[in-house]
């Protein structure tokens, strides 16, 4: 490991942090993907890297990250989208429609209808949850 | 879950959600007495007894009790580590933390592939920027190991606005090839 690496990766994003933290320094997108048990074993690990990799490539300022199992089994993958106060669950996701899901919910800020799932209130809520 | 690798993440999952601020995760291929030992140790909240007995439990889980759900990740691990002959141990302690062991001979036919062990392990870091991870892999007298601590102190004040950006993951994933 060359934390030397890291110091160039630092200064070189100097410029566009300060741009950024005269703003707002906390992204307003958040997404969480569910990882529990039966998520991971239908490809949750997939969809975590790759809602990563998508939000990288489109420039988007989201936080990815995961929390336990949302409780709905049958319908892994999921993710949460936060923004504010709402949260949009979606389910039955797979890896080669991440950049429609992410171009759809944050770059247009419309609901990509056929994966959205309505559930209870509660259900992707907390991180530990 | 057919990867060693898929283990880790659920069981990993588990120290997250038990809001572990550190999380560590050793394998241990000993040529010598010919075993393989996987150990995911965090500082979570930690469980009492009884608490460890239900986890252990396929049984006794619910969905229902959503706060404090307990899963079937540490009943299907233990599982695994019975079918190869190995042993399962788990230590716990309320505000402490858990320990989960898995040890098993290397020649079993039922062990699993090892998977995509660099992989799992870059998306845990980046999707957990407040989390510390070590991680550890010894072959042998050959050890790899990784720690993110001395990350957060050489980006100090902006780790949080660096840690999902391409750069870092790029240099992330470069850092864990060498424990795949």
């Amino acid at each position: 490991m060359t934390l030397d690496e890291l110091r160039k990766i630092r200064e070189k994003a100097a410029a566009t942090l300060n741009q950024r933290t005269q703003q707002t320094n906390a992204p307003a997108w958040k997404i969480v993907v569910s990882m529990g048990t039966s998520g991971i074993l239908y490809g949750a690990r997939e969809i975590l890297k790759k809602l990563i990799e998508e939000v990288q490539a489109l420039g988007l300022n989201v936080l990815v990250t995961q929390s336990g199992s949302f409780g709905l089994d049958d319908i892994e993958p999921m993710c949460a989208i936060y923004h504010g106060a709402d949260k949009v669950i979606y389910g039955n996701l797979k890896p080669d429609m991440i950049r429609a899901l992410l171009e759809t919910h944050i770059a247009k800020g419309q609901i990509l209808q056929s994966h959205r799932v309505q559930v209870p209130g509660d259900i992707g809520n907390t991180p530990g949850a | 879950m057919y990867e060693l690798a898929l283990f880790v993440l659920d069981l990993a999952q588990n120290s997250l959600a038990a809001g572990a601020t550190c999380v560590k995760i050793w394998l241990v291929e000993d040529a010598g007495d010919k075993r393989l030992t996987i150990t995911v140790a965090d500082n979570g909240c930690g469980m009492t007894p009884e608490t460890v007995r239900r986890a252990l439990d396929p049984f006794m889980t619910t969905k229902a009790a959503r706060r404090k759900k307990i899963g079937l990740g540490l009943p299907f691990f233990r599982q695994l580590v019975e079918a190869c002959q190995g042993s399962f141990r788990i230590k716990s302690r309320v505000q402490c933390g858990t320990v989960v062991t898995g040890s098993y001979p290397l020649d079993n036919l039922d062990q699993p592939p090892v998977g995509a062990l660099a992989e799992t392990l870059l998306v845990l870091v980046c999707a957990n920027p407040a989390v510390q991870f070590h991680f550890a892999r010894r072959r042998g007298a050959r050890c790899q190991v990784f720690d993110t601590r001395p990350v957060h102190a050489a980006l100090g004040a902006d780790a949080g606005a660096l840690w999902q950006t391409a750069e870092m993951t790029a240099w992330f994933r470069k850092e864990l090839e060498q424990l795949q």
